[in-house]
């Protein structure tokens, strides 16, 4: 009985996120205080206070989170509750407390907050894929099962698409559910064909979808189509190419005065470059690292594979959203507006991304420490 | 039962075990293979960082565009002699407008500042909402130019009040600096104006323009610690002020009796030109064509009837316009006629041709090589000195005199005098004359007799000033010149422009006889006209023929001066071309001019009539006794005792003399003007 109280809890993970998250602040408020400036008559530190704000707001579910056990949702009545808040909030769009910005629909309302839908599904994804991974785990290697299961991730992926038009979600649950499936799965044999269709489905959307063309065009030749985009992508690369070694100091970016609209969004990281340098760019990119490494630590330590499979699917989060920011903005791929986890403005993201990593926690807090 | 259900949950749990190490082991491999993507994007960075990072870098310090905006320098005044304004820059505002700023969506930002802008400019609102409206798009937008400051203090206490007037946006107010004449006509060709901002055209605006103008200053924004675009001014660097030599007053006295002249007499043209003999400078300068508005220098209204402008071409007009901008008194050339004879016996005097007391006989007319050429007075004036052929204005004596110099000679005192050769007044467009003068080559007897009595070769008013001054002022060839000073915006002093001597062209004993012959001239000879009452002046008529000999006008010109305790200080050169009147040859209307200016200038020149010299002498020893004691005063600081300053006197001035007498013995025609010390030089 006296083990029970020895109970482990990952306070490098919590102590590298918390470093991440006031870095992001900081670099928040380096990347928008100019045209906070502007913008707000002179309250440079527009942005900082409400990203501040969201993450005073996140320490609150995150410390729930972290204090129950996520066991609970194990239980049917949880995950498919989590499976219902999720399609409650996608269905949420079509009602008038949705609202719109920059030309789509993707942000509920509700008093002194906005909402972005997308990231809700995430969390919901993550957990109800873990509690069907988790319950249906030993017949994955029939065939019929693991349809059943990418008809699980091809629902939120088209709700997501479809309701709120925007590709990088979408791109990010499917992503999100097949590492999750790809881990619970023992059956490995099943991902070959869905590669090679993934591939030729892609290869063929790109074809057929000319807006999505244009946009491998500009990655190819970033310089020739700066109207249809290759000016952001120039931009960002300046930046990141020209802070040196070192980097022009803190605060000293020159490109955030302008040439990189809201840099404070996706292109955060061209900031981090431009200011603090290669050193300061690779120096996030081992956080980030360190992050997932953690949280693979947790994974594989968890009490039992629910726990394991919840990681999992934080992991794929964490991992895929930061892969694809850095790959756009390092122009590795085609640009596509996926923010940083933790760094970039957004208060739904750093929120709901502190209570997954609430749940992380939550599964180190249960790891059962042997002698 | 027991025994098989418990085998069962030891094979569910290594069921489990297994499957959950099947899973860690994918989750292990997923995690390689993110942190091999992660690795592959540090290396990513670091290649473009080694790559591209000096050219990105290079990017983007070429494309920052800081919001930048150019403060206007002020371009410098012109004042005359005595600090009156004759060209001044003031700073006006353009009218700004941002319509696309004005229109925002989802603020009423029209409706406030389309009333603000009615209420101070008095625009029709409708009207200025479709002009808004029309220019949607445009984000600088020049609504009006050129207010005056009154006009928008207003708004500039409403744009800066935000509180009271929020919504009130997308006006600006640029500066400018737009340039003002107050004298209006004032000497126009002296000063000149400005086209296109800040280019000097004519006169002193052109010939001085680089001083004129200064350098624009600009306000750009820059990034301060604090991340905001804090305003760095660099403040532009304004021109200077030019003093001119003119002198406001003496040029409204002359532009007056000419404009009285034009309306007596209609000439064709009237020039006045006066000047300070005893260094260059000028001190008024007008010519009865070349009246214009400076702040309006396109107006040809003055000289044309409006149907006549209206059928001009623009190149018609533009050709009018010149004519207009052009300055009699430095850009045309004409014959000068008699005024020209003190040139001619200065040069035979100088070369020891004839001496002053030599006589000739004057017949009436003189034949040369077969041609008669005719005195004024066909009787002929008898037996004349030298002195008796100017005061008479004697052609035949004249032709004797030239004669005897030979044409060598002549043609080398021409050069001397500056004939032929620019003056180099400080004012554009000048001309030389250079081709209409024979040269030894080319001259003639003939030419060499007309030459002599100022027909046949051309001069220009600066030539003929300039040479005259030198004449009268002991030989002093002096650069005539229309600048002074050259001040910066605080008045300290760039460039002082002193007399600048070009050359010594006669001996002082040659300038005091002809100086005593002209005053003669004046008081018994030809130039009775030109009296001025009580002040002894001198100068030399001229009834010269033009070119073109068919033209039964002539050109009759006074060139004359007025002395100031005994020495010349004042020169003035009056030209009256073809007054519309019976007698077209007398030069009595020249006379009469300068008569008339030299009337109401001399008073104010502070020369006093000569009943008052007695009065001007005693101001004078007033003066020098002041003088004298305050040196006395130094000295004694000095020597600090009062029993020396009589002996230190007499050695300071002991020294100066011998002084004097090696730089003259030395160099014949010292750039010293103070004549007492010249004299023994002479004699030498």
């Amino acid at each position: 009985m006296k083990q029970k109280e020895k109970k482990y809890f990952d306070y490098n993970l919590l102590v590298i996120v918390i470093c991440l998250i006031g870095f992001g602040l900081i670099m928040i408020y380096s990347a928008s205080s100019y045209e906070c400036s502007l913008l707000y008559k002179g309250d440079s530190a527009h942005y900082l206070k409400k990203q501040f704000l969201a993450t005073c707001v996140g320490i609150l579910p995150m410390l729930i989170v972290i204090k129950f056990d996520y066991g609970i949702f194990k239980r049917k009545i949880m995950a498919r509750g989590a499976a219902l808040v999720a399609i409650f909030m996608l269905l949420l769009i079509f009602t008038p407390l949705a609202y719109e910005a920059n030309g789509a629909k993707r942000w509920i309302a509700i008093p002194f907050f906005s909402i972005q839908v997308c990231e809700v599904v995430k969390v919901c994804l993550i957990i109800y894929m873990a509690y069907f991974l988790n319950k249906k785990g030993k017949y994955l290697a029939d065939g019929n099962v693991f349809i059943m299961a990418i008809g699980l991730i091809g629902v939120p992926t088209l709700g997501v698409l479809l309701i709120t038009s925007d590709l990088s979600s979408a791109v990010i649950i499917a992503a999100i559910g097949f590492i999750m499936l790809f881990v619970a799965c023992p059956k490995k044999i099943f991902f070959v064909p869905i590669a090679i269709g993934g591939a030729f489905l892609g290869g063929l959307f790109i074809l057929l979808a000319s807006y999505r063309m244009e946009r491998v065009k500009v990655w190819l030749h970033p310089e020739k189509y700066s109207e249809e985009g290759g000016f952001q992508v120039l931009q960002s690369l300046y930046a990141l190419g020209s802070g040196g070694f070192f980097g022009k100091g803190l605060g000293n970016s020159v490109q955030k005065l302008g040439n990189i609209p809201e840099s404070q969004n996706d292109m955060i990281f061209t900031v981090v470059c431009e200011e603090l340098g290669i050193v300061g760019g690779i120096a996030v990119l081992i956080m980030f690292s360190l992050i997932l490494y953690r949280i693979a630590v947790v994974a594989l330590n968890a009490r039992d594979r629910f726990g394991l499979l919840i990681c999992t699917g934080v992991f794929a989060h964490i991992a895929v959203q930061t892969l694809i920011n850095i790959a756009v903005v390092t122009n590795t791929m085609p640009n596509t507006g996926v923010p940083l986890p933790f760094m970039s403005y957004g208060g739904s993201s750093v929120m709901f991304l502190m209570i997954e990593i609430g749940l992380v926690l939550s599964v180190s807090r249960h790891i059962p420490i042997r002698e | 039962m027991s025994k098989r259900s418990s085998g069962n949950v030891i094979k569910r749990k290594r069921y489990k075990s297994i499957r959950i190490k099947a899973m860690r082991s994918s989750l292990v491999f997923v995690l390689i293979a993110v942190i091999v993507f992660m690795i592959f994007l540090m290396g990513k960075l670091a290649y473009i960082y080694k790559e591209n990072g000096d050219e990105y870098a290079a990017k983007v310090l070429s494309q920052q565009t800081y919001s930048s905006t150019t403060l206007p320098f002020k371009r410098g005044d012109i004042l005359d002699r005595n600090g009156n304004v004759m060209a001044t820059s003031i700073k006006v505002y353009n009218l700004i407008l941002d319509p696309k700023l004005i229109l925002t969506e989802g603020k009423d930002y029209l409706n406030p500042t389309v009333n603000v802008l009615v209420d101070e400019f008095g625009y029709n609102k409708e009207d200025l909402i479709n002009l808004i409206k029309e220019n949607a798009n445009k984000s600088y937008f020049v609504k009006d130019k050129k207010f005056p400051y009154e006009k928008i203090e207003n708004l500039k206490k409403i744009l800066s009040n935000t509180e009271k007037y929020p919504n009130v946006k997308g006006i600006t107010l640029e500066e400018e600096y737009k340039r003002m004449y107050p004298l209006s006509t004032l000497a126009c060709s002296t000063i000149g104006f400005t086209v296109s901002g800040n280019v000097g055209n004519w006169g002193i605006e052109e010939s001085y323009n680089s001083y004129l103008n200064g350098t624009d200053g600009r306000k750009f924004g820059y990034v301060s610690e604090k991340n905001v675009m804090d305003p760095i001014v660099k403040e532009p660097v304004n021109g200077y002020n030019i003093v001119s030599t003119i002198d406001v007053n003496l040029q409204k006295i002359c532009e007056e009796q000419m404009n009285s002249w034009v309306e007596q007499y209609h000439p064709k043209e009237v020039a006045i030109v006066m000047a300070d003999p005893n260094n260059g400078e000028i001190l008024a300068m007008c010519s009865s064509q070349n009246i214009y508005d400076l702040n309006n220098p396109r107006d040809l209204s003055r000289y044309y009837s409006e149907e006549e402008i209206n059928a001009m071409s623009d190149e018609e007009s533009l050709e009018k316009l010149n004519a207009i901008w052009r300055n009699y008194c430095v850009s045309d050339s004409y014959e000068a006629g008699s005024t020209i004879k003190p040139f001619t016996i200065a040069g035979a005097l100088e070369s020891g041709k004839i001496t002053k007391d030599q006589t000739f006989v004057c017949d009436g007319s003189q034949t040369i090589n077969g041609i008669n050429i005719g005195c004024h007075k066909r009787a002929g004036h008898g037996t004349l000195n030298v002195e008796g052929a100017i005061n008479n204005s004697c052609n035949d004596c004249l032709m004797q005199i030239a004669a005897l110099e030979g044409i060598d000679t002549f043609c080398e005192y021409q050069s001397i005098m500056n004939f032929g050769m620019k003056s180099c007044i400080d004012l554009p467009g000048e001309t030389s004359c250079e081709g209409l003068l024979y040269t030894k080559e080319t001259m003639t007897a003939i030419d060499l007799a007309t030459n002599s009595f100022g027909q046949n070769f051309n001069v220009n008013m600066m030539q003929m000033v300039a040479g005259f001054g030198s004449l009268i002022n002991g030989g002093h060839y002096y650069k005539p010149h229309v600048v002074k000073q050259i001040l910066n915006e605080n008045g300290a002093v760039v460039e002082n422009y002193n007399k600048e001597l070009i050359r010594e062209t006669v001996t002082k004993d040659t300038s005091d006889f002809l100086v005593n012959s002209l005053i003669t001239t004046v008081t018994n000879g030809t130039g009775k006209t030109a009296k001025v009452a009580g002040y002894t002046v001198g100068g030399k008529t001229g009834t010269a023929q033009h070119h073109d000999k068919n033209d039964s006008n002539y050109l009759l010109s006074f060139l004359g001066f007025a002395t100031s305790d005994g020495e010349p200080s004042v020169i003035c050169y009056c030209i009256v071309d073809s007054p519309d009147v019976e007698d077209t040859s007398s030069s009595s209307y020249a006379c009469r001019l300068f008569s008339a200016v030299m009337t109401n200038a001399l008073p104010y020149l502070n020369i006093f009539p000569e009943s008052d010299e007695a009065q001007a002498e005693k101001e004078e020893a007033d003066k020098q006794a002041q003088e004298e004691a305050l040196a006395a005063e130094q000295n004694n600081a000095e020597n600090a005792g009062e029993n020396n300053t009589e002996e230190t006197e007499a050695a300071t001035e002991n020294e100066t003399a011998e002084s004097a007498g090696t730089e003259n013995t030395q160099v014949n025609g010292s750039f010293d003007d103070d004549e007492s010390y010249d004299e023994p030089a002479i004699r030498e």
